[in-house]
């Protein structure tokens, strides 16, 4: 009868669905309709409701201190928070007359009891909003997704067995724990055997199947710590090419990830286009591959990635990119005679829709230069063909000036470090963020490290070189008034850049090697150099505004316009028009920072 | 006034003292929203197969302690019948007999005041087997919905044609229609719409 009905509804409403069929009954039976009018308070910091509530019609406001944050209407559910905790500090008012089911508290909460899955469900939300609301962050737009651990995921279980155990048996012990591969110990470390490396041995190479498992074992294995977040995992698979990671538990072997188990988590294609990036054999093909990377990350986006995360994974992309480009243009005998690298953005692993190239070529001494004109003209063209834009500044291989002998190099850069002018700290700048993606990657290292010796004991240059991150004024006011032209923000110059500079200068002082702003930032917070609890502050204050910056372009390129750096506030709904405040206050603290760091008033 | 006289003479007609309960005075705020199924709409030879019920207190439809009876009839139900309310002999077969129905009913409504849409029909029902039974009517207090509705509306538009099907009030009202058509099912709704129609004044 009309349960049915009342269980049809309830089912519909996520995560509801997951309950199994005699705690669904229960919940309906348990369930109370109530009616409110506009402006009711339903909950509040003072009066904590003792119900769940799901609306049926209707539209409560989520408020903070008098600031609606957000919006629940039909099929929602509120406020899980307060009934798991006792406390709130937010008050839910009716906003457009109310009818809704109510659920008692006890009754919810034996729910969470009963059914992990729903109560994964609300703990997760939960553990989200406390994350966010300590940021302000976006609230709605996380999921269960980032922070989603390896050890959440199905793991296999392992199956270990010693160097000297006969192949035959192994196989048979690794039938039985259901899983696809063995773990080899051999004194103390581990090897992996898999299908490949079995096929490989026995059916090609007549290795006696009888025989000891140890010599066809490879080691050292590709391991992840349990708790380390899902999405690394993804990137260790794509950077490393595996089908398999073992995971640890405080360096103890605990279960097998599989690739297949772990890409039912991403319902994107990741993986598959860097197996297309690997299996590209023209660069008709690898074009191909590139051209699906917006998709990718429309749909991280959507699903509430944090924007480092996104722009890690497009790197990593992007770099086998270069990499496998690199491979088919320039001929084998000199391709490991220079060193191709990335620079600026994409060097530091923030680059994620396809702006400028920034790139140079490293060649070994005593190699002609000239022998790479015409492979490396090639590199440019072609990477504009496949949409990555020329850089203004024609910082690419394709231009002499970044196309030569390390020891031209070396000569610039102490000329950079001697007597600067102009545009060097510029290049300096844009020189230190450089990452290594084909050919020898020594004659990067050498060049670095020549740089961090050169800025020893050099304040004088140091404040020099970071007094560029306060170059821009931020664009908030007196009273936290955000300072727009035409509704326009330009959140690089007002904040991005500056953290950006403000962090490289203290990794360039600090030999930090690592090219990412984010990476930096918790290599500075490891040191001490940062106070933890303001760098985590700044960490959310980079996110938020690149978090606005990429959603800003991808509405630009839905318009099929030229991506910039402004942001339209009227784009903005109020939580982000917060979030852009808080962040712009953030980088002045952190401007106030760098200046007594540097010392930055004794230069000019 | 008349009411009163009524009420007196109904309590006096009361056979079994057991039931006294039902002439207490109606607790405040609390209303009791009823709906039945029968074979027909004829309460002379008709007879109840279900019984749909749902407390309200204040502004809350208490759905978690719903009443929701079958009643086995005396006769089988006519093929005409089952199509209107799906309801078929073997559907029954576990259910209540009538007096033993009425007695739950009494039981669960109290001295309540009853609400319904085109109660007088739904009161007519269960008269039909109270009356025999334990001598009276109905006493409660009774509150017809599609009343209220018309009274609200009449105000913003007098001498106009008010539709008072009960489909076309949950529309004009903006109420969600829960699934089919049964006793439970129109309880549930016509209580929204009393909670509705008692917090809004105009519509």
């Amino acid at each position: 009868m009309s349960l049915h009905d009342q269980e049809a509804f309830l089912k519909s409403i996520h995560p509801f669905e997951l309950l199994k069929p005699r705690e669904l009954t229960k919940a309906v039976n348990s369930m109370d309709i109530a009616y409110y009018k506009k402006d009711t308070v339903l909950i509040s910091p003072d009066s904590i409701s003792d119900f769940l509530y799901l609306i049926i019609k209707g539209e409560v406001g989520e408020y903070h201190n008098d600031e609606l944050i957000k919006v629940y209407n039909n099929s929602n559910t509120f406020d899980a928070d307060s009934l798991i905790y006792d406390k709130t500090e937010y008050t839910f008012k009716v906003l457009e007359e109310l009818i809704c089911f109510e659920m008692k508290k006890e009754d919810f909460k034996s729910l969470l009891e009963s059914n992990t899955e729903f109560k994964n469900f609300y703990i997760k939300d939960l553990a989200n909003r406390i994350q966010s609301a300590k940021q302000k962050e976006y609230t709605t737009q996380m999921s269960g997704f980032m922070i989603a651990r390896v050890s959440d995921s199905y793991l296999h279980d392992p199956c270990i067995v010693d160097a000297k155990r006969p192949i035959m048996e192994a196989l048979s012990e690794m039938e039985e724990l259901k899983t696809n591969c063995i773990l080899v110990e051999d004194n103390g470390t581990l090897g992996i055997v898999t299908d490949s490396i079995l096929r490989k041995h026995i059916l090609y190479n007549n290795y006696d199947k009888y025989g000891p498992i140890g010599p066809i074992a490879l080691s050292p294995i590709i391991t992840i710590e349990h708790n380390d977040f899902l999405f690394n995992a993804l990137l260790s698979f794509t950077k490393n090419s595996i089908k398999r990671i073992v995971v640890t538990k405080d360096d103890k072997v605990i279960g097998i990830l599989e690739q297949l188990d772990l890409l039912s988590y991403f319902a994107n294609h990741t993986y598959l286009v860097a197996v297309q990036i690997k299996k590209a054999t023209s660069i008709e093909e690898l074009k191909l591959a590139s051209a699906d990377f917006i998709n990718i990350i429309k749909k991280l986006h959507a699903k509430g990635t944090k924007v480092e995360y996104i722009a890690k994974l497009i790197s990593e992309l992007n770099e086998k990119i270069y990499e496998k480009l690199y491979e088919m243009i320039v001929p084998q005998e000199l391709a490991s005679k220079a060193c191709l690298v990335v620079m600026g953005s994409e060097g530091r692993k923030e680059q994620m829709l396809k702006t400028d190239q920034d790139n140079a070529l490293i060649i070994e001494d005593g190699v002609d230069a000239t022998e790479f004109t015409l492979y490396m003209e090639k590199f440019t063209k072609t990477l504009i063909d496949f949409g990555f834009p020329p850089c203004d500044g024609n910082i690419m291989v394709s231009n002499e000036y970044w196309r030569k002998n390390s020891e031209s190099y070396k000569g610039e850069i102490a000329r950079w470090l001697e007597a600067p002018s102009g545009d060097d700290y510029m290049h300096l700048a844009i020189f230190f963020d450089a990452m290594s993606v084909a050919g020898n990657h020594e004659l990067l290292l050498e060049l670095k490290d020549m740089i961090f010796n050169g800025v020893k004991d050099r304040s004088v240059f140091m404040a020099n070189f970071a007094k560029a991150a306060l170059l821009f004024e931020t664009p908030i006011g007196m009273f936290t008034n955000l300072i727009a032209k035409n509704n326009h923000i330009d959140v690089k110059k007002g904040g991005i850049f500056p953290i950006v500079q403000g962090i490289r200068s203290m990794s360039l002082e600090n030999g930090i090697h690592i090219t990412n702003t984010n990476s930096r930032m918790r290599e500075l917070k490891k040191l001490k150099l940062i106070e933890e609890g303001f760098c985590d502050a700044l960490e959310e204050a980079f996110d938020t505004l690149l978090n606005l910056r990429l959603q800003e372009r991808l509405r630009y390129f839905e318009h099929e316009e030229d991506p910039d750096n402004r942001i339209d506030i009227k784009n903005l709904n109020q939580l982000e028009l917060d979030l852009l405040k808080d962040s712009f206050k953030i980088v002045n603290k952190f401007k106030d920072f760098l200046k007594h760091h540097f010392k930055l008033n004794m230069v000019q | 006034m008349l009411s009163k006289i009524f009420t007196h003479f109904n309590r006096k007609n009361l056979n079994n003292e057991d039931y006294a309960f039902l002439f207490d005075e109606p607790p405040v705020d609390e209303y009791v929203v009823y709906d039945t199924e029968t074979t027909g709409l004829n309460p002379k030879v008709d007879e109840i197969l279900s019984i749909g019920a749902v407390k309200i207190k204040g502004n809350k439809i208490l759905a978690s302690e719903k009443f929701e009876l079958y009643v086995q009839p005396t006769k089988e139900i006519s093929e005409e019948s089952i199509k209107i309310h799906q309801i078929r002999n073997i559907d029954l077969q576990n259910g209540s007999k009538p007096n033993e129905a009425i007695e739950k009913f009494l039981h669960f409504i109290g001295s309540s005041t009853l609400v319904g849409y085109y109660l007088e029909f739904d009161v007519n029902m269960i008269n039909k087997y109270l009356k025999p039974y334990l001598g009276i009517k109905l006493p409660n207090k009774q509150i017809e919905v599609s009343g209220i509705y018309h009274d609200k509306k009449i105000k913003f538009i007098p001498d106009g044609h008010i539709d008072l099907r009960f489909d076309s009030i949950m529309k004009d009202l903006e109420l969600p229609i829960f699934g089919k058509h049964d006793a439970t099912n129109d309880a549930l709704m016509t209580a929204m719409m009393f909670v509705k129609l008692k917090n809004i004044s105009k519509i």
